[in-house]
Formats: C-alpha cells, structure tokens, sequence
C-alpha cells in the first residue's frame, strides 16, 4: 500500500516537472500557432543563470527575478531575429526554425557553463513530508504550487484582460485582428516573451530537483510536448493534465511492470489515446480556433 | 609505346617511394619517436587532459634526466577532439608520416577502437587509456594492442570482494540505460555466481530521469542487502538524493564512473558512505607508505602538482602507465615495434605502475588485478580511503 502512494506521489513530482514545461508550449501556441520547439532550451536557461546568479553571491530573490528577466529578453530577441524576420513563413517552417534555434542555444550553453550538471540550492527545507507512509519533498510542492498558479495566472489574463483578448483575436483571425487596431506582430513578440518567462519560472523550480546540465532540455521539451499535445494543443489545463498523466503513468509502470519498460509504457499511452481523441484530452475538435 | 612508358613511370615511383618508406622506418638515430593521441578537447576533455600532461610531464623529465640510454625521447602529441574519425587519421599520420615506435592513446572507448584496426594493419603497439575490456578482448584480435585502466570487470570484483567481507550476498542493481550501464549490469551478472552473490532486484533508469523514487521504493521493499549503483553524473547522484529523501538505509555502492569531486558537489550531503571502487590516483596523500605503489604515486603526483597545479585524477595515472611502458621497453632495448611488442607481452612482470601492478601475458593485455583497486568512501564531503 505505502509502496503503491509512493509511486503515485513519485509520477505526481514527475508529472507536475513535465506539466509545467508544457505550459510554455501552450501560450506561444495558442497565439501564433507555432510549436516553440526551443521551449525546453528556455527551461535550461532558467536553471543555468539561475544557478552563474547564485554563484556570483546574488541574494536568492534577486537572482530569481532576475534570472527570469534575462530569459524573457532571451525569448524576445528570438522572436525579433529568428521569427519576425522569417515574414509570411507558414507554421510548419516557423517550427523548423525554432528547432535551429534551440541547438544554436545548446550549443552557446555547453560553451559558457561547460558539460557537467550542476546544483541549484532548493528554496527552502530540504526536509521531506510524509504523506500516508510515502515521502515527498518540499521542492516538489512548490513545482506544484506554481504549476497551479501559472494555470490560474493565464486564465486570469486570457479571460478577463483586454490583452488576453487581443491574444484570442490574433489566435482566431490575424486579419481581423489588425483591423480591429490589435498588432498580430506585438502580440507574438509578447506570446514569445511570456512563453519565455514560464520557461525560466519553470527551470527554476525544477533546478532544485534535478541537477541542471546544458542539454537538459532536449529531454524537459519532448515530454513537455508530448504533455502538451496529450492534453490538447492549446489549452492550458489540458497541458497540467497530461503532464500528471504522463508522469504518473511512467512511475506506474516503471513500478508495478519494469523501469527499463516505462517510457515505451507511456508513449505507447499517449499513442492509444490519440488514436482514440486525435485532438488530445482537453482539445477542443476544431484546432484551429485558438484560446487557452 | 606509350602505356609503357606510363607503366616504367609509375614504377619509378613505387619504387621510390617504397625505398624511401624503407629508410625511414630506420628511424632518425638519435630519438625514439613515439604517438600519443590523447582528447585534449571535446566531450572526452577532462579525462584526456591530465593524460595530455601527464604525458608532456614525463617527456620533459625523462630528457632532462638524460633520456634513455643517451637518446632522447620526442612524443609526437595529437589532439582527436573526442572523436573516432579524428584519431583514426592521427593513428595514419603516426605510423606512416611520423613513424612513431609505438602508439598511446586514446582517450575513449570509441577511439580506441577505431585506432585498433589500424594498429593491427600495420603491426604497431598500442598502448590504450579507454576502459571497454573490447579493446583488448578476444585477445587473438588485439595481439598489438594493451590497455592500462582497469576494466568494469575489475570494478565488479572489487566490490563483490567488499560485500563478502561485510557478509552481504543479496543485492540489487539500478543502472543508467546507456552503454556504460549496461555494460557494468552484464558484468555484474556474469560474476554473480563467482562470489555467490545473488540478483534479487534490478532496475534502470534514463540518465536524464529527475526522479528515482519509484525504482528505490521498490528496491526499499526488496530484501537486498546493499544497492549497487551503475551510472556516471548526475543520476547516481539524484539517486542518492532520493535515497536519503526516502530514508532508504541499505548501503549505497556507485561504480567507478562517479569516482570525481562532481558527484560530491551535487549530492551534497547525500553523498555521505557512498562507496566506490576506484583507482589510486583519486586520493593520492591518502595511500599508506608501506603501499607497493606508494613511490610510483607519491612522485608522479608532487610533478603533476608542481607543473600544473591541478591533481592528475586517475586520468593521469593512465597518461603515466600508457608512456612508462613504453620507456621500460626501450630501455630494456626493445626499440623496434617487433620487439616492443613482445616485451610488453611477455616481460612486463609485476610492474608497478601508478594505476597497478601490471603482468602481461599473451592471454591478458590489461595485466591488473581487482585488488589493485581500493575502495572509497565519502566523509565529511571528501572522498577518503576505505580500510
């Protein structure tokens, strides 16, 4: 019984790591279509900086904030060189470019910060919290406090600001849109700042949990997207969901079947249910209509 | 009329050039040339560059102490960039440009592997510092090639001797997926039997897995008596994290690969009684003066300090074995490939060297023992002699 709450709490910590990258994915999406495949980089960049701060003998919260306002401008300058510059590209290219420049970020990384992991101090205790005979640590609550915030966060603004307005205008029709005085082109260089900002927040919870490295995105972007599109492309509440899912089914299967076997378990998941719902659990049929 | 002469042409130049080939591998008469290609950059960089200068350490004293028999040495040094191919064509330059009496190096599995077909080719030794035991196993294909770190299967014994002494024979294994994991399970496996340990549990995970507490969840609830633990940074290091987090209590015993000050860095107080099995050279002020080794070490590690200001690793002591070798060869005037060769493999007997003490034969060209290697506990943050 206490070994089954374990793996549960286990694939729960795991999940909410996948889930809060996910969420990058969904806002750059939701606005611009594109699928920011250099989201997992962004995640990296916040542990990585967060990590040079704290070394140099920055106070924690400074460091923080400020590692999230160098990954913003970071996010906004690739929107400004990279994507901008790429006009009239359809979506499809727009991907592949972001695909450069992640492995551009990569390789820039493994340059200033080498190739060894790294350790990032946890933002409290470090002692863990029993629950029901299982153990979860501090760290992990506080991934889960901020994926939830994130979620309420975007939910907030999307809804009931005139800015998450003019985000849903450009999703549904650019055209209209730019009649409507809503600038597509300032929204995306925002979409991508913001994605960029969730990126860095995200890193920094997560960099207490694991050791950060300069590639550690490539693994935090498939699992954030296959999150992402597990929960339906677009919607923020489907990515927190398919990211427990995802993790809780690893830890599952690596617990009840065999840890060598858990990613084939829960890609081979994610595959059955797509075939099922094509357009992911909280998808909405129609892709095309945007909104988080 | 003129198909011959283009013929008798081209003849003049085969000729030529295999007079010229053959004059050549006379040698220069007043140096011994030997190749070392070693990752002095690249993923492979901080294993190669101790090996770098250990080398350059050794060349620059054997000359100033008067050379070998009144000629000097000259180590013709290449870099491969962590690559196969880049040290394919340095092993090329070696041998035919160079010619070089022997070859050491390099620094990766993956290297030397691609460098050994050429060494066998053209009837040159090989003296390499990667770890695969495929370097220099089936022993038939790797007549002219040697190896000087230990291998995983010396790793394996070694701890096995550990936990018979401390009466344990039920353990579980958690291993990365990758090769390096893979490989220490296979060995682990296949000398279970030998030491009468039993494989009540095993487990893997990715090496970019942040968390591991599942797989220690159930090695907690299995009746294993110690975890041994498979992989290089930073998952042993998460793992040992978890472990605390969990308050799992059977003793934690890594592999070699975490044998380094990172793993402590990151696990932090987590790191606390992980013990490893690993070469000398990881803490060479603590080997006791009444060790066989005790001179080979204490020397070659004051030069090291002294020159370069940063501790050799065990890295180094490979750069030290792969070239004192070869020098024990010549000067025991074996100073042709032919005969180097057959020295290595038949007269280095009980060499003490800085990594162990190396008896080659012609059915073994790693030439150590297990016990060469010591095992190593962490205490307060340092990685110290284990009794």
């Amino acid at each position: 019984m206490a070994d089954s709450v374990q793996f549960l709490i286990s694939g729960l910590t795991i999940g909410s790591i996948y889930a809060i990258v996910a969420l990058g994915f969904v806002t750059i999406y939701s606005v611009t279509k594109v699928i920011n495949l250099a989201q997992g980089e962004f995640v990296m960049l916040g542990g990585m900086i967060m990590f040079s701060l704290l070394k140099l003998g920055i106070p924690y919260l400074i460091a923080f904030l400020t590692t999230i306002a160098i990954v913003i401008m970071i996010g906004w300058l690739l929107e400004r060189t990279i994507v901008r510059k790429a006009k009239g590209a359809d979506a499809l290219s727009l991907i592949i470019l972001t695909i450069g420049a992640a492995i551009f970020i990569r390789g820039i990384a493994s340059m200033v910060w080498g190739k060894g992991s790294v350790k990032v101090d946890s933002f409290a205790s470090n002692e863990p919290v029993y629950v029901m005979g299982a153990t979860i640590t501090p760290q992990s609550i506080w991934v889960m406090v901020f994926m939830l915030a994130i979620v309420a966060g975007l939910f907030l603004l999307i809804e009931k600001t005139m800015l998450g307005k003019a985000f849903r205008a450009c999703s549904v029709n650019p055209v209209a849109a730019r009649l409507m005085a809503v600038s597509p082109k300032k929204m995306s260089s925002f979409s991508f700042a913001l994605s960029a900002g969730l990126g860095a927040l995200a890193g920094l919870v997560i960099a207490p949990i694991i050791f950060p490295a300069y590639d550690m995105g490539v693994m935090l972007g498939i699992k954030g997207f296959s999150a992402t599109i597990l929960g339906g492309l677009g919607s923020a509440p489907g990515a927190v969901l398919g990211g427990l899912l995802l993790g809780v089914i690893e830890s599952l299967g690596a617990g009840f079947i065999s840890s060598g076997m858990k990613d084939a378990i829960a890609f081979g998941f994610v595959l059955m249910l797509l075939l099922i719902r094509p357009y992911g659990l909280l998808g909405e049929k129609n892709v095309g209509k945007g909104g988080l | 009329m003129k198909k011959w002469v283009g013929f008798l042409l081209m003849m003049v130049v085969v000729l030529g050039l295999a007079a010229c080939s053959d004059t050549e591998a006379q040698g220069d008469a007043d140096v011994y040339k030997i190749g070392a290609i070693y990752s002095k950059t690249g993923a492979g960089s901080p294993l190669g560059e101790p090996e770098w200068n250990a080398t350059k350490l050794l060349e620059k004293k054997i000359n100033e102490e008067g050379g070998i028999d009144g000629k000097k040495v000259e180590i013709v040094l290449a870099d491969d960039e962590s690559t196969p191919e880049k040290a394919m064509e340095e092993m090329n330059r070696m041998i035919h440009d160079e010619n070089v009496v022997a070859v050491l190096g390099s620094t990766t599995s993956g290297a030397s592997l691609a460098m050994k077909g050429i060494a066998m080719d053209n009837e040159v030794p090989l003296v390499s510092a990667g770890a695969a035991v495929s370097i220099i196993s089936p022993v038939e294909e790797a007549k002219w090639v040697f190896k000087t770190p230990h291998s995983d299967a010396h790793a394996v014994e070694r701890i096995y001797m550990h936990l018979q002494n401390e009466g344990m024979n039920k353990i579980a294994i958690l291993a990365d997926s990758n090769a390096f994991g893979e490989s220490g399970v296979e060995q682990l496996e296949a000398l279970a039997g030998d030491y009468g340990m039993e494989i009540v549990i095993k487990e893997s995970y990715n090496t970019d897995d942040p968390d591991m507490k599942t797989q220690l969840t159930k090695i907690d609830s299995s009746d294993a008596e110690a975890m041994i633990v498979w992989g290089t940074n930073p998952g042993p290091a998460i793992i040992a994290k978890n472990s605390k987090e969990l308050g799992l209590d059977i003793p934690y015993i890594g592999s070699h690969g975490i044998a380094n000050q990172s793993f402590i860095d990151l696990a932090g107080e987590a790191a606390e009684g992980v013990t490893i099995p690993t070469g000398k050279l990881l803490f060479p002020t603590q080997i006791p003066e009444d060790d066989e080794q005790y001179d080979v070490i204490s020397s070659f590690y004051d030069d090291y300090m002294s020159e370069y200001d940063s501790a050799p690793t065990n890295f180094g002591s490979y750069g030290y074995d792969n070239l004192m070798l070869i020098v024990d060869a010549l000067e025991s005037g074996a100073t042709d490939r032919e005969s180097i060769r057959e020295y290595l493999e038949n007269d280095v007997q009980g060499y003490v060297g800085a990594t162990g003490i190396f008896t080659f034969s012609a059915d073994d060209h790693n030439g150590l023992e297990a016990d060469s290697m010591v095992l190593a506990e962490v205490s307060a943050g340092e990685w110290t002699l284990k009794e």
